[in-house]
């Protein structure tokens, strides 16, 4: 199970807001009971398209990472076959970290909203992306339509 | 805005941060040995403090990372006089009064009460 | 690939309170991305195995169905990071109930440290098939 849950950015502000999306299909393979899938999978989209809005403005080199939950509802199911659209938007912000509304919706209607926070890690707590995770880095937002700009 | 009002403003702000109830945060609660708050909480307690208020809060101004670098300011776990004056500094919205009594350095998180957070906004609210 | 987020059920009264381990090794294809060059198990994750520890929980009892479905977060946070090696305890408490959803507070452990502490909700999945999850009472 690979574990990028964003397929692409539509829309993307660093350190303001982002929309993007997100698909469900059986190709992925993690469905739960009944071919359900899974909220928390629908949630960790919202909070990795908060965590690059953050990382976009970060420090070069920061590491942002999920802090808190203060509350995430999921209203309805999303299944295979639907195009999940997900908005993020930055509520505050500080140095230490980030805070975001998300809502996902299929078809309009909503299948998770969350308030969340994403910290950034100090760098001597965490080891240094290294030249090869950068350049995987570079790749991987390249195929999302994250621009790059050397970061 | 009246003392009062800031002092039930605080005390939402720490209860929806920590995710307690109110009747729980009380203005007299240490924040970490009473309420257990995480590092995490610091930072929302900010949030919560910068979004209800109106007031800017710099990186370590309330909740200061590091206190004390210099060898001078703590000798052997407890805080020199040097330090003290440098706590004061730091915290002018800190009641340093008990602290004093028996100033060791694993004391310094029982400074950082709702009371002090109550101080705190006063001071940003007067200056503003 | 399965999606199972929980290794060993270690203490289960069934419908108030269970405990769980996950172990968390190196190959899992999930941290190959999350995150390259520093694996660490998402904190998601550690709230999908909570889920799926509540729901053996909710459905080992008498006439219990194991057809249970996450409906709210509250108060998710984490402190530490779980990197691989580290077997994760996950204990899950029913809190409350509202309506048909049940309430649990639980927390993520290391050894004796503190990963992490939340509250959930889950509701039973409407029958089969894919059913809106019903609306909160």
């Amino acid at each position: 199970m690979r574990y990028v849950l964003i397929d692409r950015f539509l829309e993307l502000e660093g350190g303001k807001r982002a929309k993007a999306v997100k698909c469900v299909t059986r190709g992925e393979g993690f469905l739960g009971p009944s071919d359900s899938y899974p909220p928390t999978l629908v949630l960790e989209s919202i909070l990795q398209i908060g965590g690059t809005v953050a990382r976009i403005v970060a420090t070069p080199g920061s590491r942002t990472m999920l802090g808190k939950v203060e509350r995430a509802t999921f209203p309805a199911f999303a299944r295979p076959g639907d195009r999940i659209v997900v908005d993020v938007n930055v509520i505050l912000s500080r140095p230490e970290g980030t805070m975001f509304h998300g809502v996902a919706t299929v078809d309009g209607k909503t299948v998770a909203e969350a308030d969340f926070m994403i910290v950034f890690l100090p760098m001597a707590l965490t080891p240094k992306e290294g030249p090869v995770a950068r350049e995987q880095r570079r790749l991987l937002w390249q195929s999302l339509g994250i621009p790059w700009d050397g970061q | 805005m009246d003392e009062k009002e800031i002092i039930n403003k605080v005390r939402q702000c720490v209860a929806t941060a920590l995710g307690r109830d109110e009747d729980e945060v009380q203005v007299d609660k240490k924040l970490q040995s009473d309420l257990e708050a995480e590092s995490i909480d610091y930072l929302d307690i900010t949030f919560q403090l910068e979004k209800t208020f109106g007031i800017s809060i710099d990186k370590d101004e309330l909740f200061p990372q590091k206190i004390f670098q210099d060898e001078e300011l703590v000798k052997n776990g407890v805080v020199t006089e040097k330090g003290l004056r440098f706590l004061e500094e730091k915290l002018p919205f800190a009641d340093l009064s008990g602290f004093r009594k028996d100033p060791r350095m694993t004391r310094v998180p029982e400074l950082f009460t709702v009371g002090l957070l109550v101080n705190y906004v006063k001071m940003k609210l007067a200056s503003s | 690939m399965a999606f199972v987020f929980i290794d060993r059920i270690l203490e289960c009264e069934a419908g108030e309170r269970i405990v769980a381990l996950k172990a968390l090794a190196f190959n899992e294809e999930f941290l190959r991305d999350h995150f390259p060059g520093m694996p660490v198990l998402p904190g998601a994750m550690i709230l999908e195995g909570l889920v799926q520890a509540a729901r053996q929980c909710l459905s080992s009892r008498p006439g219990g169905n194991d057809r249970w479905v996450l409906v709210e977060v509250a108060q998710m946070r984490f402190n530490r990071l779980v990197v691989p090696g580290e077997v994760v305890r996950l204990e899950a408490e029913r809190d409350r109930e509202e309506g048909d959803a049940v309430w649990f507070r639980a927390r993520a452990l290391v050894g004796e440290e503190n990963v992490g502490r939340l509250r959930f909700a889950v509701r039973p999945h409407a029958a089969a098939g894919f059913d809106e999850a019903p609306a909160r009472a």
